[in-house]
């Protein structure tokens, strides 16, 4: 298996997450165990790509669309359907900031 | 890596750690030359913004040996600093959405994505942020 995708910036975490799922099951700790600074002066970290709306954010979050649609675990009608959604639903946040129009494509 | 005085500040643990060192080729790539190089059964990734509780380290292995095998990764709740001096726990950016659905399989997964395009990157954000975890090394 594959670890991160270094085409990523951002959410890469999420991108091998989703791929793990498929492999194993999580656990959640309800317990508070880790403090993540995202005060928006701060001099460390990737957040403010988020809301400064960076088009790597656009893109990636498109690549890591596309990837989960083509893989063979996939299958699932529903989660195939939410990832389509969630694709356009990020493309047309980036036409809303002018980024060039792109067609999500995939099996559904 | 970022260049800082990163080499420095861990000089006084060598002995104890490995640290490895490569050009900024991105947080993928790091990550991946960490996973590379280990050793061990476990991974955890520390970002540069995030500080991890005394006992965390602890609390997931005992938590996730004590469940064996079949579950591969431990994730945890998350205090999130979003103004100087205020902590808030994760559920005001929705992430109780991990306790209900208890991150159990992909159909959980995907429902911590409800569609709704004005909090979309608060959400993903979310979700990407409370993936700090600790699975077996992956390469193993």
């Amino acid at each position: 298996m594959n670890a991160f995708d270094e085409v990523m910036v951002t959410a890469e975490d999420t991108e091998l997450l989703f791929r793990l799922a498929f492999k194993t099951r999580f656990l959640f700790c309800i317990d508070g165990l880790v403090k993540i600074d995202q005060t928006p002066s701060r001099q460390v970290g990737l957040y403010e790509l988020f809301y400064q709306r960076d088009k790597r954010v656009y893109a990636c979050m498109e690549h890591m669309y596309r990837k989960w649609l083509a893989l063979p675990d996939v299958v699932d009608v529903g989660i195939r359907q939410r990832i389509h959604e969630l694709c356009a639903l990020y493309i047309s946040s980036g036409q809303l900031q002018g980024l060039p129009t792109k067609l999500c494509r995939g099996r559904s | 890596m970022p260049p800082d005085d990163t080499r420095e500040r861990l000089r006084p643990y060598m002995g104890r750690i490995r640290y490895f060192y490569q050009d900024n080729h991105g947080v993928s790539a790091a990550l991946n030359k960490g996973i590379q190089g280990a050793r061990g059964k476990w991974f955890s990734r520390l970002d540069s913004d995030d500080v991890w509780l005394p006992t965390k380290l602890e609390r997931q292995l005992k938590a996730i040996t004590a469940l064996g095998s079949e579950f591969g990764a431990c994730f945890y709740r998350l205090h999130l600093r979003w103004k100087p001096g205020l902590l808030r726990w994760n559920q005001d950016l929705r992430l109780s959405a991990f306790q209900q659905a208890g991150l159990e399989a992909c159909t959980e997964f995907g429902r911590l994505m409800p569609p709704l395009a004005g909090c979309l990157q608060d959400i993903l954000l979310s979700a990407s942020r409370a993936y700090s975890f600790c699975v077996p090394c992956l390469k193993r």
